[in-house]
């Protein structure tokens, strides 16, 4: 199997929140470039906009500026060309609504960033493993059928 | 006024008619006690004419056969008649004969006197007289001869010379020589009419009809024997049927004796007292008319209808008189009271109307003045719909309907009416139905409450502006936990990666010392993460919405359990939960509660080798009380008041952990169940926490 670099976007407004998911992804074993949005905007314009990415998996924050985490969520799911994009929701506060909301926008993972880093970091790389590796394609197609 | 009396009226009129029947019936009374006094003396006096009148005939009759027995016994003239009758040349003895018989006549008062031969043959009479014996005479006087005895006819009529006479007929015989003939016979003639029908006829009281009367029966027929008052010429001739009913002579031949009413040979109603004459065939009949009876009577009736009329009249005027008095009394008090309540109405505070007919039909002022009404002819008339708000005409229709139907007065209700000016105003409604002498009608109280629901209004609308400022306030705090926490724990996070990726990166600089810092911060960070937590399911506890159902505590125990054996596998501790546990509470803040209290059971029981939980329910004083017990570090009661304050802890952090916010949380959420917790433990014998939810 060809190892491919896989892309990870990022979504997230918080540069401690963000170094330290970079930090916890370097640990991967999965060669991975991560692209990193500081806004919903920003998130919008690489997935929509020109030079559209696709990325292999999305870390979405909640709290985001500009458009909000649910918002993003909700366009990635309904437009064709994210529709099937694996996105987990990363974010500091898990309130019922939200996750609620978020599994019936039809996220992948709601994940609470647990505040001791190991745990943190463990988290990352459980996730990033479960969604990089060639598995994920089985899973994909899983998902997409799944997926209403 | 004119009705109030009615009532009254007729029991005045029904005293009168009491007290008039009361008079007519003593009156009645009265008259028949007389008529029956009357007719009581009457009978009587009747019977004892009747008595004397037999009496006297058979005195008489005692005396004629007194006479004859004389002659019977008169043995020197029958001797004298002997030999006469042998020698009638006898001149001497002829004339003492005569002179004897003439004696005998005069005497004893016969109209003939005639002495007999053996052959029944008249030899002297004295009178002397032409016409010879009847045959009735003769019949007598062969009776005589045959049976040695005086004997007597009836009363005869002698057809030829129109006259009646009862003959007595004494055969003389020597009663020394009874086997002898006999030798002769004297025959006596009584006229009856010269002293036996008198006695008879006479009544001993002046009297306008009563008569005394004889009769004998001859076959089935009544002969009356005497002349009669009410009839002429009747004696020996007039003949009535036995049969005739009520007749008191044909009663007295049948046998009755005593005092009857009944009708006489006229038909005339008449009293009669009714007698056997002993000795006789006859029959003495002593009778009045019945209207001489109550001849006198008549002026008692008369007298005493004249007496109960006036009385009758006189108390009919005095009753009329005091009824006009009682009116008069009536009326000055009705318009006395009237007067003083009409006043007392008209002036009242409260709005006050009549509707009679649908139609107003009082008003007074203070209904005036809430229609804005000045004069009463403003009001007065108009409809009660014309008042209400046409919103209001059905229900209106339907009360008054509901009050003159069932005669019941109607609930208190709020209504609009409309006032003369347009403005509608609120009012509360009280009417009732009554009747007066006009007929039946709806009295009617309004009550102005716009002031009220006007308060009522401001009161509804702080209340929901107060609603709305809660849960403004509520969402404002619900997001600042959310926030705060949020926001809270960002940086905790960053100091607790980078202080990992320092170890991680720069390891060799750093030294022991240099990492069991970056340890110190860790434990720091983690510790406020934890705070952050708990103080965020505080506030969460003390705000969020409760909704309350059904729980299965003992199920949501096992899950705690059982998450908590997976965060620390290696542990042994038995759990025990009673069969059966249901509480009913709010599904999230109950979870709270037991992971609280089971949480610290796991933490406290750390230590002991045979850790043992127990969840259970107990009731105490008929309450349902349940238990989270464990047998481990348990505390001193001594400080168990502190137990549920937040932030206390009664063990250091070294020996347990915790933020010393668990049991707050607890009690918190116990409180908003309305329900308590408390809890009893020893030294390193356990603890037991006991909550009603």
């Amino acid at each position: 199997m060809k190892k491919k670099d896989k892309t990870i976007l990022l979504v997230e407004d918080n540069p401690d929140d963000a170094e330290l998911v970079l930090l916890a992804l370097g640990k991967l074993d999965i060669r991975s470039k991560v692209i990193t949005a500081k806004d919903g905007k920003e998130a919008c314009d690489k997935l929509f906009g020109p030079k559209a990415m696709r990325p292999d998996l999305v870390f979405l924050d909640l709290n985001l500026p500009k458009i909000g985490g649910l918002e993003v969520l909700k366009r990635i799911r309904n437009d064709e060309r994210t529709k099937q994009l694996h996105v987990v929701i990363f974010t500091s506060s898990v309130e019922e609504e939200d996750v609620i909301k978020g599994y019936g926008l039809g996220v992948n993972n709601f994940v609470r960033k647990p505040i001791d880093y190991r745990d943190f970091a463990t988290v990352i790389r459980t996730l990033g493993i479960y969604w990089l590796t060639e598995e994920a394609v089985g899973r994909k197609q899983e998902a997409g059928s799944s997926k209403q | 006024m004119q009705n109030v009396g009615a009532p009254l009226k007729w029991r005045f009129i029904a005293v009168f008619m009491v007290l008039s029947a009361g008079i007519i019936a003593v009156g009645a009374v009265f008259y028949a006690r007389q008529r029956a006094a009357v007719e009581a003396k009457e009978k009587s006096t009747v019977f004892s004419i009747a008595e004397l009148k037999r009496t006297e005939l058979t005195g008489w009759w005692k005396e004629r056969l007194g006479d004859a027995e004389t002659i019977f016994e008169n043995s020197i003239f029958i001797h004298q008649v002997e030999k006469y009758l042998t020698d009638r040349k006898n001149a001497h003895l002829r004339t003492d004969i005569t002179d004897y018989l003439n004696s005998l006549r005069k005497n004893y008062d016969y109209v003939i006197v005639r002495l007999l031969d053996t052959l029944g043959e008249p030899v002297i009479s004295d009178p002397s007289v032409a016409y010879p014996l009847s045959k009735e005479a003769k019949g007598v006087i062969l009776r005589a001869v045959n049976d040695k005895k005086v004997t007597v006819s009836d009363l005869e009529r002698e057809e030829k010379e129109n006259v009646i006479h009862i003959h007595i007929a004494v055969p003389l015989i020597d009663r020394h020589a009874a086997g002898e003939p006999v030798k002769g016979a004297v025959l006596l003639a009584v006229d009856p009419v010269r002293f036996l029908f008198p006695l008879v006829q006479s009544w001993p009281v002046p009297s306008a009809t009563a008569e005394t009367l004889l009769v004998e029966r001859e076959g089935d027929e009544i002969v009356y024997l005497n002349e009669l008052r009410h009839k002429k010429d009747t004696a020996l001739k007039l003949r009535i049927p036995v049969t005739t009913a009520d007749l008191p002579a044909a009663r007295a031949v049948g046998g009755f004796e005593g005092v009857m009413w009944g009708r006489d040979y006229r038909g005339v109603g008449v009293l009669a007292a009714v007698l056997p004459v002993g000795g006789t065939p006859w029959f003495i009949v002593a009778k009045i008319d019945a209207s001489e009876v109550f001849a006198p009577l008549r002026r008692v009736a008369a007298g005493s209808m004249i007496f109960a009329v006036l009385l009758i009249i006189i108390s009919g005027m005095s009753l009329k008189y005091y009824w006009q008095k009682q009116q008069t009394l009536s009326e000055e008090a009705l318009r006395v009271s009237e007067e003083r309540y009409g006043t007392l109405l008209d002036i009242s505070p409260e709005a006050f109307f009549v509707n009679r007919g649908n139609r107003i039909e009082y008003v007074n002022r203070a209904a005036m003045k809430l229609l804005g009404a000045e004069r009463h002819d403003d009001v007065v008339g108009k409809t009660p719909f014309d008042l209400f708000h046409p919103d209001y005409h059905a229900v209106v229709g339907e009360r008054i309907r509901v009050m003159l139907e069932q005669g019941r007065q109607v609930p208190l209700i709020e209504e609009k009416i409309v006032r003369l000016d347009g403005t509608v105003v609120d009012v509360e409604v009280a009417a009732g139905p009554f009747t007066d002498e006009r007929g039946p009608a709806i009295m009617v109280f309004l009550r102005d409450i716009t002031d009220r629901k006007r308060a009522e209004t401001e009161l509804r609308d702080l209340n929901e502006t107060l609603e709305k400022r809660v849960k403004e306030r509520t969402v404002e705090l619900e997001s600042f936990s959310y926030s705060v926490s949020h926001d809270l724990r960002a940086p905790l996070r960053a100091i607790d990666g980078f202080s990992v990726a320092l170890a991680d990166d720069c390891l060799g600089e750093l030294g022991d010392k240099g990492k069991e810092h970056l340890k110190r911060i860790r434990r720091g960070v983690s510790k406020m993460g934890g705070l952050i937590d708990d103080m965020l399911t505080l506030s969460r506890v003390a705000m969020a919405e409760m909704r309350r159902e059904r729980i299965d505590l003992g199920g949501m125990a096992e899950e705690i359990v059982s998450s908590l054996k997976e965060t620390e596998p290696e542990r042994k501790v038995e759990f025990v939960a009673a069969k059966g546990l249901t509480a009913n509470g709010d599904s999230r803040l109950i979870r709270v509660l037991l992971g609280n209290l089971i949480g610290n059971a796991w933490k406290f029981t750390s230590k002991s080798p045979n850790a043992r939980i127990e969840l259970g329910a107990d009731y105490i004083e008929g309450v349902k009380v349940f238990f989270v017990k464990d047998n481990g570090a348990g505390f001193d009661m001594s400080y168990a008041d502190k137990l549920f304050t937040p932030f206390q802890r009664l063990h250091s952090e070294s020996e347990f952990g915790g933020s010393g916010i668990g049991l707050a949380s607890a009690r918190r959420i116990v409180a908003r169940h309305g329900g308590n917790i408390w809890a009893e433990a020893s030294p390193d014998k356990g603890a037991t926490v006991y909550f009603t939810l």
